[in-house]
């Protein structure tokens, strides 16, 4: 197809983006990110050297051949941190306009409020560990804020990059999104800050053989740690908001992570540390509801939030789609897309960072590299496998859905016709072998060939039972083949949702709706106890071990409250207590519990003997 | 409807049904598996055991402040507090009242909370002591057993008819 094929493909479907009150950052093209960032290179145990300085650098000169050493980073600078007084100017000038910009953001209940206790301790301790950790400056957010506004007065603009690829019968569209900035821990109390952000969604087309028109099938949009089949929605699910043609994605504040649906995303990073505990817990919660038979929990919204999810670190990644509108049919629009085909250069060979290297472990506040690459210059999967991607790679094109399954039935059924062909010389050779064997029995001279008959005559039976199950096996496939291709041409294309394991739901006003004291005491709980800890060991150390026991359950108490959890707390609790009190009984009681169960099982033995005796 | 079996319409228990608001009808109407008989029962039973076991230890109620903190006083004084709870907890089970299965468990809760403390700060090994604590780790597995806190679970929606 021609570039203009293409390009009128991509607009013909180009997304919609709606941010919320308060982001600062929008998708931008590159050149002039590029015209005011600087090149750096970190050798392994080196300090950062500057390659090329702010101002001088040009696609040309960013994708010139550098070899260096493994381990050795390139990256980008896009801003040099604030001096003092021009921190304090921005602040001032940002805090000004804040209050009288009735549309600025406000948060909400707090994200510490919508989690439980044991969560907001592990949040404390993530938020030590970025004293230790590498991270983005704090000025580093209010300097790439004034530059970007610098360039959107220059010259304003709102830009993606375009790709269009095919695979497996499937027309893939790809919107690459390039914004300046993530500003999602400093601006909206999220998990990371970082330089340069690349975020992407697709659509997925089939042709039509009929008229070569293009249909719309499958919109899958990047966010966070979800892959495969949980990114991607049917286009006709109601799920899917749209704009006569056009996908509608809901931008997360700071973080640019893309959401289907307006509203506040409860978002649970796992630090790796505690990943082994989270592991099992789980196994101990499914045990319990096996045992029990409560299958029920599983599909209680409470499940989402279960006692051993307290291990991982909350953030809230507000969608809420209130703020700024961009695309067909909203105030601002995009202007003509820019094709990464031919990819380029800047694109392909520049395999560097696009901002910042923080040199966190978790990578969360390093910058990310570009469009092809991981930061560890390995390609992307969304660029060598968009059908893969978002988990559509076994599927084929609904169009050629009915020739596939009339395809594999054929190709079964013709294996089923050798199948028998193949069943019946055997089972007949069986016979012929049974016979020979059952003939040789009564001879002691025989023995030797008696027994390799029937090695062999086991074998061959052998055979044929698995042949046979084969074959019974395909009769199911074809029957499964036969009901699919069926509701095929009756138009039906199964639920539209069967695909997701881990769905993506706003959180519901119910769960939003706190009191004030509950955010506040979500605000100091965790400051408080360790406070009371202090002065428990400090003024009453004889009480210490009474006092941190009615401490934590004073403070579990009044956690359950706030968060309306008192039958949930009761339940657990008297769950824990009831297994401590089995272990006392054992300990206890161990021999006798042996004597009873063993008489217990002998009287049972005899009673259903017995039964079986006199009916 | 396993307690209305084998009647007709007309033979439907007393006027008081007649008398019962929409949502009383409901619970009444409803199943009510023998696992929710069974425990109704027990409750009552837990109950009773719990009353006699304090009036029979203690001689008069309250007993003397100096006497408390001799452990073998202290251990009987929550008792009949726990034996109300049971009472309550009965009720509500008879009635299905959504809130009958977290009283329950609350019950249970106070029962294990008391036995453990004793057993553990006060080292009491007395019989009634582990036989309290065994019939409450039963009454904590039963009352988990899948169906019956199924009973007990208000529908989205129905939060409003059901208190």
């Amino acid at each position: 197809m021609s570039e203009a094929a293409d390009r009128a493909l991509l607009r013909r479907f180009e997304p919609v983006l709606r941010f919320t009150r308060g982001e600062r950052f929008f998708p931008m093209r590159v050149e002039p990110y590029l015209e005011r960032s600087s090149l750096w290179c970190m050798r392994p145990n080196r300090e950062a050297e500057l390659i090329v300085p702010q101002g001088e650098l040009t696609v040309e000169r960013l994708v010139e051949p550098r070899p260096a050493d493994f381990d050795t980073v390139h990256f980008l600078r896009f801003i040099t941190p604030l001096n003092l007084t021009e921190l304090a100017a921005y602040r001032l000038q940002e805090g000004l306009r804040s209050r009288r910009d009735p549309y600025h953001f406000r948060a909400g209940p707090g994200r510490l409020a919508r989690v439980g206790y044991g969560s907001r301790f592990v949040d404390a301790l993530f938020q030590i560990s970025l004293l230790a950790r590498g991270r983005v400056p704090g000025d580093t957010a209010a300097a790439a804020a004034l530059a970007y506004r610098q360039i959107m007065e220059e010259r304003r603009h709102f830009a993606y990059y375009g790709r269009v690829v095919r695979h497996n019968g499937w027309v893939v569209l790809q919107y690459w999104f390039f914004y300046a900035y993530n500003n999602w821990r400093s601006g909206f109390s999220g998990a990371n800050d970082h330089e340069a952000d690349w975020e992407m969604i697709a659509v997925y087309l089939s042709e039509s053989e009929v008229d070569g028109e293009f249909r719309p099938e499958w919109v899958a949009y990047a966010v966070h740690d979800f892959t495969g089949d949980d990114l991607r929605r049917r286009w006709d699910d109601p799920e899917v908001e749209k704009v006569g043609e056009h996908p509608v994605v809901y931008v997360g504040a700071g973080s640019h992570a893309s959401y289907f649906q307006p509203g506040e995303y409860l978002t649970e990073l796992e630090l790796p540390v505690l990943a082994p505990l989270v592991r099992v817990g789980e196994q101990l919660e499914q045990f319990w509801r096996r045992l029990l038979r409560r299958y029920e929990l599983e599909d209680t919204p409470a499940y989402g939030d279960g006692a051993f999810n307290i291990f991982r670190v909350p953030f809230v990644d507000y969608a809420r789609g209130d703020g700024l509108a961009l695309g067909p049919g909203e105030i601002r629009q995009w202007e003509e897309p820019q094709l990464l085909q031919p990819v380029p250069e800047w694109a392909m060979d520049y395999r560097g960072l696009w901002g910042l290297y923080a040199h966190d472990p978790f990578s969360a506040e390093d910058a990310p590299a570009g469009p092809v690459y991981n930061r560890d210059g390995t390609v992307r999967r969304a660029w060598y496998d968009p059908l893969g991607w978002a988990g559509l790679d076994k599927m084929p094109p609904p169009d050629e859905a009915l020739a596939y399954v009339l395809a594999q039935k054929a190709a079964i059924e013709a294996r089923r016709e050798a199948l028998a062909r193949e069943i019946n010389d055997m089972s007949r050779e069986l016979v012929e072998l049974g016979v020979r064997v059952q003939a040789m029995q009564n001879q002691p001279h025989m023995e030797l060939l008696y027994l390799s008959h029937q090695a062999a005559s086991e074998l061959l039976a052998q055979e044929i039972s698995a042949k046979r199950a084969q074959y019974a096996d395909d009769a199911s496939q074809i029957q499964a083949l036969d009901l699919h291709a069926q509701q095929l041409r009756a138009g039906d294309r199964g639920p539209m949702r069967a695909h997701i394991r881990r769905p993506l739901r706003p959180m519901s006003e119910e769960s939003l709706r706190f009191g004030r004291f509950a955010e506040i005491w979500a605000a100091v709980s965790i400051g408080l106890t360790l406070v009371a800890f202090v002065v428990l060991f400090l003024f009453a150390p004889q009480y210490r071990w009474l006092g941190l026991g009615l401490l934590a359950g004073l403070f579990i108490f009044a956690e359950a409250s706030f968060r309306r959890q008192l039958p949930r707390l009761i339940s657990a609790v008297t769950i824990v207590l009831a297994v401590v009190a089995a272990g006392v009984l054992l300990v206890e009681f161990f021999w006798s519990l042996v004597v009873g169960v063993v008489l217990v099982a002998g009287a049972y033995v005899m009673w259903e003997n017995l039964r079986e005796l006199w009916s | 409807m396993a307690r209305m079996e084998g009647k007709s319409e007309n033979d439907r228990p007393p006027t008081k049904q007649r008398d019962l608001s929409n949502s009383d009808a409901r619970i009444w109407s409803e199943a009510r598996p023998w696992p929710v008989r069974a425990l109704t029962v027990l409750l009552a039973v837990q109950a009773a055991a719990m009353l006699a076991l304090s009036l029979l230890r203690l001689d008069g109620w309250p007993p003397a402040l100096t006497e408390w903190s001799d452990p073998d006083v202290a251990f009987f004084l929550p008792l009949p507090f726990l034996a109300i709870l049971g009472v309550i907890a009965t009720i509500g089970f008879l009635w299905l009242r959504p809130g009958a299965w977290v009283v329950a468990m609350l019950v249970q809760c106070l029962h294990l909370i008391v036995t453990l403390t004793f057993y553990f700060f006060f080292e009491q090994r007395t019989f009634y002591l582990f036989a309290m604590m065994f019939f409450a780790v039963v009454m904590v597995v039963y009352l988990n057993y899948a169906e019956v806190p199924a009973v007990f679970r208000v529908a989205p929606g129905q939060e409003a008819d059901s208190e």
